[in-house]
C-alpha cells in the first residue's frame, strides 16, 4: 500500500533524506522513529505528494507519487506536526470545507463530520470558533480532518502528542480499529515509543536523513542484544571471570549482588553460561532476561550510529 | 474549478470575520466616496471663480501651442467642457486606489498569512491543483476588493445624486466612462495588485513583510497612474480603454508568471 524506494531529498546544500526504502502492507501500522529533524516529516511529505524527491520513487494506494500525485492526494489523509486550523471557522465549518475539498457529497460529508466529531468528543462545541479551542481540542479536529474522506492511507505525525491520556487512548484504539477492521494503512511518526511499540507491526528508525534500522519491535530489540540478570548464591570474582570468558557473553557488570551481561543469542549462550558456572562450583539462584523496551533500542541506535 | 470556488468561499468567509481585514474594506471605500462627493458638491456651485480661472489659465499657458493642438477632442476655449472632463479625469482614478489597497491587504493574508499560520500544508495535501489554488487565492484577493470598491462607488453615486451641479451628471453610472471604469478597470487594477502579491508571496515568509512589500508596489502604481490618467483624458476620449488594455496585458503577463512559479514545494518551504 505504501512503497518507498531509495527516496532522497536535498534542500539547497543540505541532504535531508538519503535512500529511504520501506514497504507497508494494507492494514498495517508502520512506525517511523527518529529525533526532530531526522527526516520523518520529509519522508511523509514526499509520500503525501507535498514535496518531490530528489531521487527515488514511491507508490501510495497503488499510485505513483511522481506521475499520479493528484490520485495519491485524494486517497491519503495527513496529520501534520501542527494542527494548522482555520481559526476563524468553527469545527463544523472547517470539516465541511475539507469535505468539499475531497469532493464528498454534502450529505456524506456532514454524516462523516458528525461521526468523527462525536468520536473525538467535540460534537457539542462544533459551532464554536476554533480560535477558542485548547491545544488538545485542535489536535482532535485535525485528526478528524485527516480521516474525514475515509482515506486508504493515513500519515500521522505525532497524533497523540497534545492529547490527554483518555483522548490519546481513544485515538490509538481508533487507529487500531482502522487498520484491523477497515484495512487502512497507517504511517505513524512518533516520539512516543510505548505507543509505537503498542501500535506498530514494524518500524524504521531514521537518523540524519538515513534509515538506520527496520524491523518488528522484537527484531529491533534482538539487534541490540538481550540483557540478562544473573543471581548467584555467592558472587566470587572467579565466577565473574568465568562468565566473561564464555563465548557470546558481552558487557559483564556486577551490581549489588547481581551480575548483568548482554548476549545477542540468549537461547544458545545461556545454557553454556549455566554449564560453565556450575562446573566452577557456582550456585545459580536465578537467570532471567531483562525486559527490553523499545526506548532502549531507539536510544542505542540514535546514539551509536554516526551521521 | 469547484475546488477553487470552495477555497475562495472559505477564505472570503474568514476575511469577513477578521476585523483587521474587514475594517479597511468598509472604511477606505467610504472615505474615498466622501472625498470625491465633497469635490463634486464643491464644483456644483457654478462657473469657476476668478481664482479658478486664473489657475486654469496659468496651467494651459504652460502647455506649448503645438501640444495644445493635440487635445483634439477638447475645445480649450469651452471652459465648461474642460472642467467636466478634468473633474471626471480626477474622480475616476481616485476610485482605483481602493482595489489596489484592499487587494494588497487581503492578498498578503491569503498568500502569506496562511503559510505563517501553518494552515497551508493540510490544504496542499488535498487534490487541489496548483493552478486551482492560485486562481482561488487571486479570486480571494480580488473579489472583496472589487465589491468594496463598487460599494464605495455606489455610495459616491448616491451622494452626488443630491449634490451634482452643472459639471457633473446626476446619475454618475449613466456615464459610459464611469461604468467602464467600475466594470473593467477596477477588476483589472485589483488583479494587478493580487498578481504582484502572489509573486511577492513566493519570496517572503511573514504576513508583515508581504504587506509592506505589497504596499511598496501599490504606492507607485497609484502615484503614477492618477496623474497619467488625468493627462491621457485630455488627449483622448478613449483614455480608459487604453488604460484597460495596458492593464490587461500586464495582468496576463503577471498571472502567467505567477502560475509558473506557484508550486506546492515553493509554498511549503516558504521561499
Amino acid at each position: 500500500m505504501i512503497e518507498a524506494k531509495g527516496l532522497a531529498k536535498q534542500f539547497g546544500q543540505r541532504q535531508a533524506l538519503q535512500s529511504i526504502t520501506f514497504a507497508v502492507e494494507e492494514g498495517e501500522i508502520y512506525g517511523l522513529l527518529g529525533r526532530n529533524g531526522a527526516g520523518k516529516t520529509t519522508t511523509v511529505r514526499i509520500l503525501a505528494c507535498l514535496l518531490q524527491p530528489t531521487a527515488g520513487t514511491g507508490r501510495v494506494a497503488g499510485y505513483d507519487i511522481l506521475s499520479q500525485a493528484r490520485e495519491v492526494r485524494a486517497r491519503v489523509g495527513i496529520l501534520t506536526e501542527v494542527p494548522g486550523l482555520y481559526e476563524r471557522l468553527s469545527a463544523w465549518e472547517y470539516l465541511d470545507f475539507f469535505g468539499e475539498m475531497y469532493a464528498l457529497p454534502t450529505a456524506a460529508r456532514r454524516a462523516r463530520a458528525e461521526e468523527l466529531l462525536r468520536l473525538v468528543g467535540l460534537w457539542e462545541v462544533r459551532h464554536e470558533r476554533l480560535r477558542g479551542f485548547s491545544k488538545g481540542m485542535k489536535q482532535k479536529v485535525a485528526i478528524a480532518r485527516a480521516l474525514l474522506h475515509e482515506p486508504r492511507v493515513v500519515f500521522f505525525d505525532e497524533p497523540t502528542a497534545a492529547l490527554d491520556p483518555e483522548s490519546a487512548r481513544t485515538i490509538r484504539d481508533y487507529l487500531q480499529y482502522l487498520a484491523e477492521e477497515r484495512r487502512v494503512t497507517v504511517l505513524l511518526c512518533t516520539h512516543n515509543l510505548a505507543e509505537a511499540e503498542r501500535l506498530c507491526r514494524r518500524l524504521s528508525i531514521v537518523r540524519g536523513g538515513r534509515q538506520i534500522a527496520e524491523g518488528t519491535p522484537a527484531e529491533l530489540k534482538a539487534t541490540i542484544g538481550q540483557r540478562m540478570i544473573l543471581r548467584l548464591r555467592e558472587s566470587r570474582p572467579a565466577l565473574v571471570d568465568t562468565l566473561r570468558a564464555v563465548d557470546g557473553v558481552e558487557h559483564v557488570e556486577p551490581v549489588n549482588g547481581r551480575i548483568y551481561f548482554k548476549t545477542s543469542y540468549p537461547e544458545r549462550v545461556n545454557p553454556r553460561v549455566i554449564a560453565q558456572l556450575v562446573a566452577q562450583g557456582g550456585e545459580i539462584v536465578t537467570l532471567e532476561a531483562e525486559d527490553v523496551q523499545l526506548e532502549d533500542v531507539y536510544l542505542a541506535f540514535v546514539r551509536d550510529v554516526g551521521d | 474549478m469547484s475546488l477553487a470556488f470552495a477555497v475562495t468561499r472559505r477564505e472570503i468567509r474568514e476575511v469577513l470575520r477578521d476585523f483587521n481585514l474587514l475594517m479597511p474594506m468598509i472604511a477606505l471605500p467610504a472615505l474615498i466616496a466622501l472625498i470625491a462627493a465633497m469635490a463634486i458638491v464643491g464644483s456644483s456651485r457654478g462657473p469657476a471663480n476668478f481664482l479658478g480661472q486664473a489657475v486654469g489659465g496659468a496651467l494651459l499657458d504652460q502647455v506649448p501651442e503645438s501640444q495644445l493642438r493635440v487635445l483634439v477632442y477638447l475645445d480649450v476655449h469651452d471652459q465648461d467642457t474642460m472642467i467636466r472632463v478634468i473633474l471626471k479625469a480626477l474622480m475616476i482614478p481616485l476610485f482605483w486606489v481602493t482595489p489596489v489597497a484592499l487587494t494588497s491587504t487581503i492578498a498578503a493574508d491569503s498568500f502569506v498569512g496562511e503559510k505563517e499560520r501553518n494552515t497551508l500544508e493540510p490544504l496542499l495535501a488535498t487534490p487541489i491543483s496548483d493552478v486551482q489554488l492560485f486562481v482561488a487565492k487571486l479570486c480571494t484577493a480580488v473579489v472583496p476588493a472589487v465589491v468594496g470598491t463598487w460599494v464605495g462607488m455606489a455610495l459616491f453615486g448616491v451622494l452626488v445624486m443630491g449634490g451634482s451641479g452643472v459639471y457633473f451628471p446626476k446619475y454618475v453610472f449613466a456615464d459610459p466612462d464611469w461604468l467602464f471604469s467600475a466594470l473593467v478597470v477596477v477588476p483589472l487594477m485589483a488583479l494587478l495588485a493580487a498578481a504582484i502579491a502572489a509573486l511577492i508571496s513566493t519570496r517572503v515568509a511573514t504576513y508583515r513583510s508581504a504587506y509592506q512589500l505589497n504596499g511598496l508596489v501599490a504606492l507607485p502604481i497609484i502615484l503614477l497612474l492618477v496623474p497619467q490618467t488625468v493627462v491621457l483624458f485630455l488627449f483622448t476620449p478613449r483614455a480608459l480603454q487604453f488604460i484597460a488594455l495596458f492593464f490587461l496585458l500586464v495582468d496576463a503577463g503577471l498571472v502567467w508568471l505567477g502560475m509558473q512559479i506557484f508550486d506546492r514545494e515553493r509554498l511549503l518551504r516558504g521561499r
